[in-house]
Order: C-alpha cells, then sequence, then structure tokens
C-alpha cells in the first residue's frame, strides 16, 4: 500500500525520496566490499579435499595467506549443483536459511544431494552425477558448472570470492558500528559480509533479480549502482531504477540462442549484485572453454550469512522454471477467481459503500470478483477487528457481495497496535511472539496504528499462533467469502532505518534482523496462507503480499507496491511482471490505473486493456486519489473499460490452462517472447509485447494519443488476430490499429489451441456451467494443438485426481479433443463446447463436417467469415472426448 | 447421440417462445423459418432459442444465455414484467420474481412475486402519498413565498420616507450633541487649566535641582537610574512632532539628543530645560512620591536617601527580548495609567453648574446614538430585503422560506449542517469546533443540486466543497451525507421544495 511519508510528507511531491534510501556508498559493507570493477586477489587454493555424507558431497578446504580458512561443500542436486561456503572455524555460527531441519523450509523438492563420481587428476577435482559436473581448480579455487560437457558458468571465475573474518570487537576498527541518518547499527558482530562471482559463459543476457524497475535485461552495472535486493517499503518509486523495492529474489536467469541456465543466491540478508557483460576478446573464462565467448559477470555481496550458490543447467528456460520451482515450490494453484477482476481502494468508506460499488458492476454490466478493504475498515487500525460505525454488520455485507458469486479481502498487516485491550496484541504478547530489542525487551515502532508491535513471522511457533487468528471463531465476522491481504510485510517501519526494521533486532533463535529480513515477508504470507487452510482445509487459499523472496510462489500473489497513474508506470510493469515471471514467480500484477495520483480516462482505459492480460488483475487507488471505479468517467470510457475487463473474463479458461501449467512445471503465464523463441536474438530485449502461454501475443499501446502500435511477430510464425476475420494473418512486423472502440491488438499463434467462454456473467464463478469456445489457428501445414485444464476451480480436490486435462489437436482435417496422458477424472455436468473458431482456414466452406462422441455421429453446420470458419453447436462436453472430421 | 442439458426439452416445452413478452410474440410466428429480426439472416425455426446465438442482433436467443447483446422478458405474473440482460439467464442468481430466467434448474427460484408486489404496492402508495403531501407542502411553500415577497416589497416601498425621517431625528440629535459636548469640552478645559496651574505651583515650590530630579524619576519608570527610549516614547506629550500619531523612537531620540540611555546629570543639563514646560504640569504623583520619600527618609530609624530606594544592581537588568517586552508592556500599562489622569476626575469639586452641562452632554450623546442605532438598524434591515430581492430562489420562490436556514444530520462521529443560501458544516459530536464544508454557491442541474464551494482547505488536498441533491418528501430533511471523494462531500436532502404535481392516482393499479 504505502508509506510513512503519506502521512509525514506531501503527496504532491511526486519523486521518491532517495535520500532515505541507502546507496552502495551508504552500505559500509557495499562501500568496502564491492569489488566488482577491480581485479581479484591472490586466489584461495585448495589444500584438502574429501567426499563425506556417503560420497554426495566433496568438501575443500581452502586456504590463502592472510584470509580466513573456508570450507566449500559441493554437492550436485537433481536440479542442478550447489556451493556452500563458510569459515572453517567461524567465531560464531552464521545464518543458513537452508539449515535443516530448517526454519524456513525454503527448500521443497530436489534438494538431495546425489552420490558423486570423484576424478582427481592435472590440477583439476571434479565431482558428477547424472549429466551434471562441477570442475574445480586445486591451484586457484574456481568452479566451472558443466552439464553434459558444456561449461555453463564459472564460480568464483574472477577470484572475488570473501567471507569477512568474524571476530571479537575491536574498538578501534571504524567499521563496527554504522550509522544511517538519525539511525545506528550497534553491529554487535561486526562485519560479517560474504561476496563471490558467477560468470555465465556464452551469455549475453541476463534477466531476473526482481523487484526494480530498470530495463527487463540487466543492465551492465559497472559506471552505476549495482541492483539492490532489500525489501523496502518505498515511497512513490520510480521508473529505470536498480533501487532496492518491497521484495527480491536473488535469481538470475541467462539465456542465449544455446542455452537458458540460472544462479539463486540463497541468502535472506541484503544483497548487491553486480552486472558486466563481456566481450569474447576480454573473456576471463575461456580457459575453461572450447574458444572466446561472450560472458555474463555477476558478483554477489551479501551483508551476514552463508555463500549458499545454486547453479541450474536449463538448458531451457521451461527447464530453469522447472528446475528452479522444484526446489523452491510450485507456485499455487489459485482459485479461480482469484484470476479474475480485482476492484480495490484505500478506502471504501462504510457498507453502504461497498453496497453501492458491489450494486454498480452489475448497474454498469461489468464482472467483477473481488471488492477490496483496506486498512480503514478496521477499528482504530487493529487487524482482525470491524470499525464498529463504518463497518458495523460485516456478515451482511459480504453476504451480500458473495450473493453475486463474488469474494472479500480484507487487510491484515504483519504490525500489532500496542494496546492492552486488543486481543490480538495482547494474545501475541502472551505468547511472547513479538521480535525483540537487543536487550530483551518488546521491539515497538511506528506504522499504521502509531505505536506497534511486530510479529516474529520467522518463529514456528508466531506462525502457528497467527494461523489460528484466521479461525472463523476467532477471527470475528470473517466468513469462507472472506480472504487475505499482508501489507506492510517488508517489514515496514515509519520511524526506522530506511522505513523498516532496525537490523540489530532480535528474532526467533537470537538471530538479528540483518540475517532474515528478506524473509520475513514470506513468513507472514506463509502463515496467513496456512491460517486459511487451517479455517477450511479443502479451499484454495488466496492471500496477497507485497514482500516477497524465494518460495513466495506456493502462497500467493504479489503486486509491484504503489506504483503512480502515470504513463511510464503502465509501460513499467511489463518489465517488472516479466522479470518476475522467469525469476519463478508467476502470479503477479501491478495496480490497474497506478496508486498515486489521479489518471486521465485514457490512462485508465489503456491500463485496462493491458492489466486484463497480466495475472493478477486488480485496480487500486491511494486515499487522496478522486474516485476511478470504471463507471466514474462516464461514456464512452465506461463502455471501453467494461469491454477491456470483459476481454479477461472471455479468455479465463485459458488462465486457468496456464495457471495450471504454472503450477505443474513453474513455468509463468506471462512470458517474454524469447520465453517462446529462443533463438531469436532479436527478441530478447523486447518489454513492450509479450506473450501468454505459447498461445496469445500481447501489443498494447502504453502511449497518449496513439491508436495503433507497431508489432514485432517473431519466429517468422503467422498471427491472428482474434475476432479480426477479415485481415489477413500476421508476421514479421505489422502496424495494427488500437482505437477506441477496439481491443487491446491481441493474436493468436498459428499452430495453438485455446478455450474462451463467450458469455461473460457478473462473476466468474456464475461462468462455471457455462459452454466454452475452442479457438483454433491453423498454422501452415494447417496444424494446431493446445491443452485444456477444468477443476472444481476453488478447493484442492484437483490434487485428488479431480481434474480434466484435455489436449486437443488438429491434423488438417480431424480435430481430436481427448484426454492427456497426465488427466485426472473431472466431470462437469453442465458446461460443453459450444462453437468451434478455425482462423486461417480459408475462404471456402468444407463440404461436411462430422463429428463423433460416445459412439455416436452426427454432421455440423458451419459458417465462413473472411478465411475463418465457424462451426456450430459441437454440443459436447467439455470434460469429454469427441472427434470432428472436416470435409 | 447423446444430448447433454435440459435445455432441449425447456426450449420447446410451449409454443410460446421464452424469454419474449406476449406483445412481442407475434414477432416469431409458426413456421419452418425465423428471420433474425435486423433481418441480416434467416434460420430454421428450430434454432431460436437452441442455446446458440445466431443473428447478429441476438433476436434467436431471446430465451438463453447464448447471445452477448439480448434481453430477456420476465412475465412476472401478478407483479411488473422485466426485460433482463441475457446473461443474467442461467447464471444460479434469480433475477425474476417468477424465476423464469433459471429455467436450467441450476438453483431454485421460488416465485416472489406476490410478495414483492405487495411490497411494491405499499411503497408506491407511500410515495405517493408522500408526494402528493410534499406537492401540497411545495403549495404552502410557494405562497409563503409570495406572501413574503409581498411583505418585502411593502416593507421596501415603506422604507425610504422612514429612513428619511430617521435621518432627520439623527441629525437633530447630532447636532444637540455637538452643543452639549462643545460646552462640556469647555469647562473640562478650565477645570484643566485650574487642576494644572496648581501642579505647576506646586512645582515651582521645589528647587531647580529637585524639581528635575522629580521629572527625572518620573520618566525613570522602571526606577533604575536611567531613561532609555521606551521610557520617552510612553509620555505622548513629549512627542516632539504630536501632528504624527505615532512617537517613534526616532523622535524619542531627538527629545534624547541622539543618547541611548540618559542619567540624571545629563538630564539636568540637556533635556529638563527643553521639556520642562511639556512635562511639569505631569508631575503631581512624582511630587506625591518625593515628598512621601522625604518623610520616610526623614524618620530617625531610616535615614534612607530616596535615590537608595531607586538604586537598581546594574548587573541585575536583563536586556533580553522578553524582558524588553516585559518592560514595554509594564510601560504600556503605566502611560494607561497617566492617560487616564488627564481628563481630570472633577467628582469632588464640581459644581451644581458644571455637573449639569456633563449631564446635558451625556444625555444628548445617548439620544444620539440611540438615533444613529435606530437608523443602521432600518438600512441594514433594508438592504436583506434588496438582497433578497436579488436571490434567485428557484421556480416559484420555493426555496425562499430556505434562506439562512440551517438543517442538521447527524451520525456518531458528526454533526452535518446545511444552511441553504450560506454554508455547510461539519462538527464533531463531542464538542470542538466546526469545518466549513463550503460556502454557497448556487443551484444545479434544474435546481435539483445545491453546490457549495471553498470550503476549509484539506491537508494535501482540494479545498472541500459540498453538492446537495434534493428529493421530493414530506418535511425537509438530511437523508444521508457521505464523503464519496475525499473532501468533496455529498448530503442527500428530502424537501418539498422540489415535489412535483403527482398524476392523477389512477383507479387501476399498474404496476
Amino acid at each position: 500500500m504505502r508509506l510513512s511519508a503519506a502521512l509525514l510528507g506531501s503527496v504532491l511531491v511526486e519523486a521518491v525520496d532517495r535520500n532515505n534510501f541507502k546507496k552502495c556508498a551508504d552500505s559500509s559493507f557495499c562501500q568496502r566490499r564491492r569489488v566488482f570493477n577491480s581485479d581479484g586477489v591472490s586466489p584461495y587454493a585448495v589444500t584438502k579435499s574429501e567426499l563425506i555424507e556417503n560420497d554426495s558431497i566433496l568438501q575443500l578446504t581452502l586456504e590463502v595467506d592472510g584470509r580466513p580458512c573456508l570450507k566449500a561443500l559441493h554437492s550436485i542436486l537433481p536440479v542442478g549443483a550447489r556451493i556452500n561456503i563458510e569459515e572453517c572455524e567461524p567465531l560464531h555460527p552464521r545464518y543458513d536459511p537452508e539449515a535443516r531441519p530448517s526454519p524456513e523450509e525454503l527448500l521443497i523438492d530436489g534438494h538431495a544431494p546425489q552420490k558423486l563420481k570423484l576424478d582427481e587428476s592435472n590440477g583439476f577435482i571434479s565431482i558428477q552425477a547424472g549429466d551434471m559436473r562441477l570442475k574445480t581448480s586445486l591451484e586457484s579455487y574456481i568452479t566451472e558448472f558443466s552439464h553434459k560437457d558444456e561449461v555453463i558458468s564459472v564460480a568464483n571465475s574472477r577470484n572475488l570470492l570473501f567471507v569477512e573474518e568474524l571476530r571479537e570487537k575491536n574498538d578501534d576498527e571504524p567499521s563496527w558500528e554504522e550509522k544511517f541518518k538519525s539511525h545506528k547499527d550497534s553491529r554487535p558482530r561486526g562485519p560479517e559480509s560474504v561476496s563471490m562471482d558467477v560468470v555465465f559463459t556464452n551469455s549475453r543476457n541476463l534477466y531476473g533479480l526482481p523487484e526494480h524497475t530498470d530495463s527487463f535485461v540487466l543492465a551492465n552495472t559497472e559506471e552505476g549502482e549495482p541492483y539492490r535486493l532489500f525489501n523496502l517499503d518505498v515511497f512513490q518509486f520510480e521508473i529505470d531504477e536498480r533501487m532496492a523495492l518491497y521484495g527480491g529474489i536473488p535469481f538470475v536467469a541467462s539465456h542465449s540462442p544455446e542455452r537458458s541456465s540460472a544462479a539463486l543466491w540463497l541468502n535472506a540478508a541484503e544483497t548487491w549484485v553486480d552486472i558486466k557483460y563481456v566481450d569474447p576478446e576480454a573473456s576471463i573464462a575461456s580457459w575453461f572453454t572450447s574458444g572466446k565467448v561472450p560472458e555474463a559477470h555477476t558478483f554477489w555481496l551479501s551483508e551476514t550469512g552463508k555463500i549458499d550458490l545454486f547453479l541450474f543447467p536449463g538448458p531451457s528456460i521451461q527447464e530453469v522454471n522447472d528446475q528452479y520451482t522444484v526446489l523452491t515450490g510450485r507456485p499455487q494453484l489459485p482459485p479461480q477467481w482469484a484470476t479474475a477482476y480485482h476492484q480495490c481502494k484505500w478506502n471504501y468508506r462504510d457498507e453502504p459503500d461497498v453496497a453501492e460499488v458491489n450494486e454498480n458492476f452489475d448497474v454498469h454490466d461489468i464482472p467483477a470478483d473481488v471488492i477490496w478493504l483496506d486498512i480503514e475498515h478496521t477499528d482504530g487500525k487493529r487487524y482482525f477487528t470491524w470499525d464498529p460505525v463504518k463497518f458495523p454488520t460485516p456478515d451482511k455485507m459480504i453476504e451480500n457481495v458473495a450473493s453475486k458469486g463474488r469474494k472479500m479481502v480484507t487487510i491484515v498487516d504483519p504490525h500489532i497496535k500496542v494496546d492492552n485491550n486488543y486481543y490480538i496484541y495482547s494474545g501475541a504478547k502472551e505468547a511472547d511472539i513479538y521480535v525483540k530489542k537487543p536487550g530483551g525487551a518488546e521491539f515497538n515502532g511506528w506504522c499504521w496504528p502509531g505505536n506497534s508491535a511486530y510479529i516474529d513471522f520467522t518463529d514456528p511457533r508466531a506462525r502457528e499462533w497467527w494461523a489460528e487468528q484466521f479461525l472463523f471463531e476467532n477471527y470475528k465476522h470473517s466468513s469462507p467469502s472472506l480472504y487475505t491481504w499482508n501489507d506492510m510485510n517488508e517489514p515496514s517501519v515509519f520511524n526506522g532505518p530506511e522505513v523498516s526494521m532496525q537490523r540489530d533486532i532480535i528474532h526467533h533463535n537470537g538471530w538479528e534482523h540483518r540475517a532474515v529480513h528478506q524473509m520475513y515477508g514470506l513468513g507472514v504470507q506463509r502463515a496467513t496462507y496456512e491460517g486459511q487452510l487451517k479455517r477450511d482445509p479443502n479451499s484454495r487459499p488466496f492471500v496477497l503480499s507485497r514482500a516477497f523472496f524465494v518460495g513466495t510462489q506456493q502462497w500467493g500473489p504479489i503486486w509491484t507496491g504503489d506504483n503512480g497513474a502515470e504513463w511510464s508506470h503502465l509501460k513499467s510493469s511489463i518489465p517488472m511482471l516479466l522479470a518476475l515471471g522467469v525469476s519463478g514467480m508467476p502470479f503477479v500484477g501491478a495496480d490497474v490505473g497506478g496508486f498515486f495520483g489521479n489518471p486521465e480516462p485514457e490512462l485508465l482505459w489503456r491500463w485496462y486493456q493491458l492489466g486484463a492480460f497480466q495475472p493478477f488483475f486488480r485496480a487500486h487507488a491511494h486515499l487522496d486519489s478522486k474516485r476511478r471505479e470504471p463507471w466514474v468517467f462516464e461514456e464512452p470510457w465506461t463502455g471501453r473499460m467494461r469491454n477491456a475487463i470483459r476481454y479477461r473474463y472471455r479468455l479465463l479458461p485459458l488462465w486457468n490452462e496456464l495457471f495450471y501449467e504454472s503450477h505443474k512445471t513453474g513455468v509463468p503465464p506471462m512470458r517474454p517472447i524469447w520465453y517462446n523463441y529462443p533463438k531469436e536474438t532479436e527478441s530478447y530485449g523486447v518489454e513492450e509485447e509479450y506473450m501468454l502461454g505459447d498461445t496469445l501475443l500481447v501489443a498494447p499501446v502504453m502511449e497518449e494519443g496513439k491508436r495503433d502500435v507497431e508489432v514485432y511477430f517473431p519466429g517468422g510464425d503467422k498471427y491472428f488476430r482474434l475476432d479480426y476475420h477479415e485481415t489477413p494473418a500476421y508476421s514479421g512486423n505489422a502496424v495494427v490499429s488500437a482505437g477506441e472502440d477496439e481491443q487491446i491488438p491481441v493474436f493468436l499463434k498459428a499452430g495453438r489451441i485455446f478455450a474462451s467462454k463467450e458469455r461473460i456473467r457478473r462473476s466468474s464463478t456464475l461462468m462455471e456451467n457455462d459452454p466454452i469456445t475452442l479457438n483454433i489457428a491453423l498454422d501452415s501445414e494447417r496444424k494446431a494443438s493446445g491443452k485444456l485444464y477444468f477443476d472444481d476451480q476453488i478447493t484442492h480436490d484437483y490434487q485428488k485426481g479431480e481434474f480434466s486435462y484435455k489436449e486437443v489437436s488438429f491434423d488438417g482435417k480431424s480435430l481430436n479433443y481427448s484426454d492427456s496422458a497426465q488427466t485426472g477424472v473431472f466431470q462437469s455436468e453442465h458446461s460443453f463446447v459450444e462453437q468451434i473458431v478455425i482462423y486461417g482456414f480459408g475462404s471456402s466452406a468444407p463440404k461436411s463436417i462430422q463429428i463423433s462422441s460416445n459412439g455416436s455421429n452426427w454432421q455440423l453446420e458451419s459458417q465462413v467469415k473472411g478465411t475463418t470458419l465457424f462451426i456450430r453447436k459441437p454440443n459436447a462436453k467439455s470434460t469429454g472426448s469427441f472427434t470432428l472430421t472436416i470435409e | 447421440m447423446k444430448l447433454l442439458l435440459p435445455f432441449f426439452t425447456a426450449v420447446f416445452a410451449s409454443d410460446r417462445i421464452r424469454g419474449v413478452s406476449i406483445t412481442r410474440q407475434a414477432l416469431y410466428p409458426p413456421g419452418t423459418h425465423f428471420t433474425c429480426l435486423d433481418g441480416s439472416k434467416k434460420i430454421t425455426r428450430a434454432q431460436v432459442n437452441d442455446d446458440f446465438c445466431d443473428c447478429a442482433d441476438g433476436s434467436d436467443e431471446p430465451g438463453t444465455s447464448a447471445c452477448p447483446n439480448g434481453r430477456f422478458h420476465c412475465p412476472n405474473a401478478g407483479f411488473a414484467p422485466q426485460n433482463i440482460l441475457n446473461s443474467r439467464v442461467n447464471d444460479m442468481i434469480c433475477d425474476c420474481c417468477d424465476g423464469s430466467d433459471e429455467w436450467g434448474g441450476f438453483v431454485d427460484c421460488p416465485n416472489t412475486c406476490k410478495e414483492e408486489y405487495l411490497a411494491a404496492h405499499a411503497e408506491k402508495i407511500e410515495a405517493q402519498k408522500a408526494q402528493v403531501q410534499g406537492f401540497e407542502k411545495r403549495q404552502d411553500l410557494v405562497d409563503e413565498a409570495k406572501l413574503q415577497k409581498i411583505s418585502d416589497e411593502e416593507e421596501l416601498a415603506a422604507a425610504e420616507p422612514e429612513i428619511q425621517e430617521l435621518q432627520k431625528i439623527k441629525d437633530e440629535a447630532d447636532k444637540l450633541k455637538n452643543e452639549a459636548e462643545e460646552l462640556e469640552t469647555k469647562v473640562n478645559e478650565e477645570l484643566e487649566a485650574v487642576k494644572n496651574k496648581k501642579i505647576v505651583d506646586r512645582a515651582a515650590t521645589y528647587s531647580e535641582e529637585d524639581i528635575s530630579e522629580i521629572a527625572f524619576n518620573h520618566l525613570d519608570a522602571n526606577k533604575n537610574g536611567e531613561i532609555v527610549v521606551y521610557e520617552i516614547t510612553s509620555q505622548k506629550y513629549l512627542d516632539p512632532k504630536p501632528e504624527t500619531s505615532s512617537f517613534t523612537t526616532k523622535e524619542a531620540k531627538e527629545v534624547m539628543k541622539q543618547k541611548d540611555k540618559i542619567y540624571l546629570e545629563d538630564f539636568r543639563a540637556e533635556i529638563w530645560p527643553e521639556i520642562k514646560e511639556k512635562i511639569v504640569a505631569k508631575l503631581e504623583r512624582a511630587m506625591d512620591e518625593w515628598d512621601r520619600k522625604i518623610d520616610e527618609a526623614n524618620k530617625p530609624d531610616e535615614p534612607k536617601k530616596p535615590e537608595q530606594v531607586a538604586e537598581v544592581d546594574q548587573e541585575t537588568v536583563d536586556y533580553s527580548e522578553e524582558s524588553l517586552d516585559a518592560m514595554e508592556d509594564e510601560l504600556d500599562e503605566q502611560e494607561d495609567y497617566n492617560d487616564a489622569l488627564e481628563p481630570v476626575n472633577h467628582n469632588d469639586e464640581l459644581s451644581d453648574e458644571h455637573q449639569k452641562i456633563f449631564d446635558a452632554a451625556k444625555a444628548a450623546r445617548k439620544v444620539f446614538d440611540d438615533a444613529d442605532r435606530d437608523l443602521r438598524d432600518a438600512e441594514s434591515k433594508i438592504s436583506e430585503i434588496k438582497d433578497r430581492s436579488k436571490r434567485d430562489f428557484g421556480p416559484d420562490d420555493v426555496f425562499r422560506s430556505m434562506n439562512k436556514v440551517c438543517f442538521e444530520f447527524k451520525t456518531t462521529e458528526y454533526i452535518y449542517t446545511l444552511c441553504p443560501y450560506d454554508k455547510c458544516e461539519q462538527k464533531p459530536v463531542n464538542g470542538g469546533s466546526g469545518t466549513k464544508l463550503g460556502s454557497w454557491e448556487g443551484f444545479e442541474n434544474d435546481f435539483n443540486e445545491m453546490h457549495f464551494t471553498n470550503g476549509v482547505k484539506c491537508w494535501n488536498g482540494p479545498n472541500r466543497s459540498a453538492v446537495i441533491k434534493l428529493s421530493c418528501g414530506v418535511d425537509n430533511v438530511v437523508l444521508s451525507v457521505t464523503e464519496p471523494n475525499r473532501c468533496e462531500y455529498e448530503y442527500k436532502f428530502e424537501t418539498p421544495a422540489v415535489c412535483t404535481k403527482p398524476e392523477p392516482v389512477p383507479d387501476h393499479d399498474e404496476l
């Protein structure tokens, strides 16, 4: 949502206050240890090696004069390689988010080290399992990661490995304590940063490292600031910045025509990442590889913790996302209503206001699935309570909204008003689950309610306690139609350094905040998710979070925080969401309309058009913003926005399929073009258009006054604009109209099939029984294929096999609609296929169309418009099987 | 072939085309074919309501949700028929009171037409009653406005001679007052002169050295042995340029011979001779003080000199801004005291003759003040009437009765006031000052909205404003106050003023 400055400063100031946030030079360890642009120091030598843990881990001892002895653990996992490094004999333990039993259980699967084949010769020591190998030079500790003998990446290639030796306090050492503005960090353990470089060989393009507003392709940082990962509540953030934002995933994907691969630097402390692209002539890892190749250098620097590096081999980006989400958890399969349209505002004032907004959607024939309540719904910012004056009868209010198949969401933040008469405050105090000051006293900071305590979500007991609060009997007036939004979970502390928590604050097991900062928000969302499961085990939870980290994808969506009502922010939503998608975080969105300020109706309309084609589709606005529900600007704007929102509902069956695919394999619904065209180098920097799955190409208008858009159609493939039957298929480059009466330009890739629902109801749940339309685009061989996913849309029964996964293929003559090999068993009683639309069929009508289903055959009628064939009423069940023959 | 749905059986259940009103049934004549109502296409009769959209205008699917742009007709027998969006057919929500929209059987829709009819009928009767009553009241308002207008006009017509008369009275009283005051002034001056002479004579009894010190003490208000600018400026009679209204520091410096501080010696030598004439009549109190101190000093046990009493430790003198301010305040007080002395209090020595003159002046002043007030009252009343005559009170002057009248709406937090032609305010229920939501701007939307603008500015936002939406009602009542946008308030206000003439109630209720 927003931040202290909303209270303290002027909203009219339309820029982030950079002085509130650290640059590398303001952070002592970054300033001290950012050695990316310098040459490495004398390298560590491997002085000892042994296989441990049943020959599954290679332990190396690394030594060099003047620096601490290091212990490196090398292993090969089913999903990639892992390198852990820490001191041989640390003065005290370093935080490891993955020490088992893990405090956070960040690694889900695929992390078991495999039995290793060891090879030691010619000054190198190698371990191999399956196709993957880690080969280390004994003379200078440099480790190459290869897959099927092809070198992918090299760790410590530039000898930038550095672990600051933990030591007793030395009062003469100036770097012991640290000040930022008026805040002092006592830093009782002194400097303790860790750093290393990773070079991707044969790579010119890196992606990932969300969340930043810089270009989608990660920029060369030599000249400027590194990418900063440190979850912060940044007031009025700006575009084209590498400043830290609300969430961070220390994950980089490399892509080249030959291969995709990736690295995860699993560290929950503040992390800075430098990027540099190196021409083949200047490549340094080439002594490992067979020739001079372009390289992408990365340098990772964290304030504390251990080095825990995961290298994923790919070789496709789909496999990279699969490997990463096997390791860190598969994305949640959202309840289908969560993939529809959300209406939010800070704040819907009271119950009549909610009723009116709810009613207005029906009056204006605009579908909506969720109405949201921001902080003002509470009794004095006490979460889990209701303002007794403005929301005296929440049950009735929620029931009224739910009567149209809709849901409601209330905000529940992790800061708790200090008030002994507030049951949450006193309950959590009694349970002793607040974060503590160094002396052991309860930590208090300022947030929305004023003086607040912060629940320690890194403590499993705290998460358990928190989850209990969501039981229907505990959260008064909650209902099965009420879900949750966790905001301010970076955590935001108005009077803390950089609007967050002091780093010497103490968490569970005595860990300092600096060690766990990046995981705090994850814990909030996870505990809330678990609370919803507790109250109703078979319903899919829905929890929106602002902060995120590795693994957030399991617990629900995130949004990009407090953007502005500006064209530049509309445009920036694409690279921001694409970066999240390739980093394993698929269910993401940006506030439609822009949170701060007042969009002109044209901007709002264009934002609705684009938002309808992004995974999480929610309109939201600041307290001081004027009302801007889609009907506020009246006609012709209402009609334009209505069309945009209805387009989302029409394509919900496609979203179902994409989210399911994401849940099963980690691939994002919203993809950069190169995701589907890995060899198409001209697509590597494209961030003005993108694809949904491998099916639709989306080319929005993001400039004021423009009524057309230049579209690049990749791969020489033909693309059909949806609903434009008289227009020939596009390929190459073309200018496409996007006028006031038109939808956002969206194109169906030749060779693909997807399902739509053409009957738009008041909410998505009311469309459950409705028939589907099959949309088919023929490729040059008159072939096409696609997958369809059906389940009950809201429960976990699909996990018991109650789902239907269809494979649809057309071979030029026959359309085969049948179960895929991965299907479960699910019957939709009522939904049937009402129409089949075949783009690129040709202008002459077929002689006959025959359908066979369940042993019966019958003829179907059809009609040709332009070159599209419309087949009337197959009337076969959506979850059944049939064959259709066209002659 | 296995048919999947209940749809087919339902579609052909009767000859009547589902979703089409009786009057429009004729558009779907029996036969083998049907032509889309827009004429765009000819389809078989079986394709009507077969749950597939064939016609671009949606006319082939009036009874299903197949077409995106159609309307479904609910007969709602016993209540008002209704045309709903056909996307609401078979969507699991009962929209028609007869349940006809949910013929697919996904949900059970009980027939609620009778209940709804009764409720709506009762509501309609109420509304009609309210409209009739409201319109009657409106008539009253119009009549009252007419009377008011007439009375205003009469008052205005009568006002001119009345004001002339009052002016005449005032002028006469003014003349009498001036004459009486002239006498009074003369007497005052005489008495003043007598008094001054007494003081001057008494002063002459002191030695030059003593009287100059007495004058010094008089001027040295804080008795610290030195005279500074403030102590001079507080003595208005010392102003070398009395014609200028203020006695400035610069002018005081002139008196002080451009010195910052004057000590007694310098005073005697340089200042005293020049101001003696002006100051000597002011020294009565200072001479009393002098004499008292001399007496005290002469008492055997306390051989103190007057100077010692006035001595102030120089070190403790505080020249901070605050203390200078305080000093100034102190001097101001003394100045007031000095001024008060000037119109001499003659009471104890007034002769009867003098007393009469003073009484006469006082009486003349009162007569004048009364006359003046009467005239001003009459004028302001007239200007109010003139003001009113320029105001727009809407059709038939119906809003005239609301001029400067206030209405309230109470929530648990605030009391909202609405004062047409004046302002809107929001006051906290438990006391505290009100916040102005806007000043009268005028009517909008054909006298159905009142607008108030330019209220108190919101922090970080616009000036507050309020729109009052008027609806017909028997009484003037604020129904609700909301804030749809931040700092933009909306009142719902029921008033007979906007009631329109009710249609004659039909014998047959057409609900």
